[in-house]
């Protein structure tokens, strides 16, 4: 279990069975953490676009880059200014 | 994603390499790789055809397997990681095995005594001293770290008393034995001894002949009388008369009477035969009669007996 199912433990069970299967932990501007990545569908410098469960996310910033991406996580760096969530 | 500080300090040792990868549809590539087990690090993406990843050379394998038959230019341009001068290493061998025959070599051959030198006014006994040192097990090859040459120096210097300062110090592979005569008149030899001989039966435990010629070895049975050391040497053929310079240790037997009106005076009896002596005493039994009102504790001791002629 993901130290955030610990700490969602404490919202209750309706917060682990999500819908689109993500989560996401903004730091800042500076990075976010997403869980639950499918797929990569479009990547350069100001626009990363990943493919969720059932659903895209969209996050938008500049110089941005992966610093780690591996089986379902994906770690963004760069001037973050914006995610969007987009169910199927 | 979360890892704990021994995963961190392992990434620290791990090695990367830095790939710039040009061609179509990179996307899809990266998914690619991630789906295949590789963990992709630092990807940027400067422009619709080129993109740059690190991976871990141990993957490196990997995504040459993948791209091979795609058209896909990669090049390698960084090398990276706490591992990495261990990767260098570990691919010249040659390196490896000079680092540690230079690392033996500092250590170990350092450490192990080559020659002795003997200096200071002293350095006439360096014979002695010589015969000293390798009693204590001191002798060339023998390990610098496995000797006190403070206790050395103290030993040599009581093992005579010809001297009045005696150390011992590493230079280099050179144990260097500064000794200093002593001030005390020594006893001049007089050269008229023509022979070295026996004063009692003993067994021959050191005979050491300067001048002569040894005629008894160790282990030895010598009788009163006989000529231990011959005041001669053979040169060649021919035989040279000179005057004897030795000096003998025999096992000798004695035996002593002690008589007390007292029992169990077993001890004083030993006390009183040793009183008697000059020598080492190695070993003593006592016997023990009764006659006309009297205990006769009878003391046999048996010891060590020097005898010194020159």
């Amino acid at each position: 279990m993901s130290f955030i199912d610990n700490i969602l433990g404490c919202i209750g069970d309706e917060a682990l069975s999500l819908e689109t299967g993500f989560r996401a932990v903004m730091v800042g501007e500076k990075a976010v953490y997403i869980e639950g990545v499918k797929n990569i569908t479009g990547f350069n410098e100001d626009v990363i676009e990943l493919l969720i469960k059932r659903g895209s996310v969209k996050v938008s910033g500049r110089n941005m880059f992966i610093k780690k991406y591996c089986l379902g996580d994906v770690l963004i760096c760069g001037k973050i200014k914006g995610i969007e969530v987009f169910k199927d | 994603m979360r890892k704990n500080k021994g995963d961190r300090s392992f990434q620290r040792l791990s090695v990367f390499y830095t790939y710039r990868i040009e061609g179509f549809n990179l996307d899809r590539l990266i998914n690619g790789l991630k789906k295949e087990g590789i963990t992709l690090y630092n990807l940027k993406k400067p422009n619709i055809n080129r993109v740059y990843v690190t991976i871990k050379v141990k993957d490196c394998k990997k995504l040459f397997a993948i791209t091979k038959d795609m058209c896909y230019n990669i090049k390698k341009i960084k090398v990276s990681g706490g591992g990495y001068p261990l990767l260098r290493l570990l691919k010249t061998p040659g390196l490896i095995l000079g680092a540690v025959i230079f690392i033996f070599t500092a250590v170990f051959s350092n450490d192990l005594i080559l020659n002795t030198s003997f200096e200071g006014s002293g350095a006439i006994y360096s014979q002695q001293v010589q015969e000293y040192l390798e009693d204590m097990g001191v002798k060339n090859f023998t390990r610098f770290s496995s000797v006190n040459l403070k206790s050395l120096g103290e030993g040599i210097l009581a093992s005579t008393d010809r001297l009045s300062f005696a150390t011992c110090d590493k230079v280099g592979n050179t144990l260097r034995v500064n000794l200093v005569l002593s001030d005390k008149p020594v006893q001049s030899l007089t050269g008229d001894y023509e022979s070295l001989v026996s004063p009692c039966d003993g067994e021959v435990l050191e005979i050491k002949a300067y001048r002569g010629t040894a005629l008894f070895g160790v282990g030895d049975m010598v009788k009163t009388g006989d000529v231990v050391v011959g005041g001669y040497k053979l040169i060649g053929e021919v035989t040279v008369t000179e005057s004897v310079v030795a000096v003998l240790k025999l096992k000798v037997e004695d035996s002593f009477i002690y008589r007390s009106k007292n029992d169990n005076e077993d001890s004083l009896a030993v006390l009183f035969a040793c009183a008697n002596i000059e020598g080492e005493v190695l070993s003593h039994t006592v016997e023990k009669v009764f006659e006309q009102g009297y205990y006769v504790y009878n003391v046999k001791l048996k010891m060590v007996k020097i005898i010194s002629v020159g």
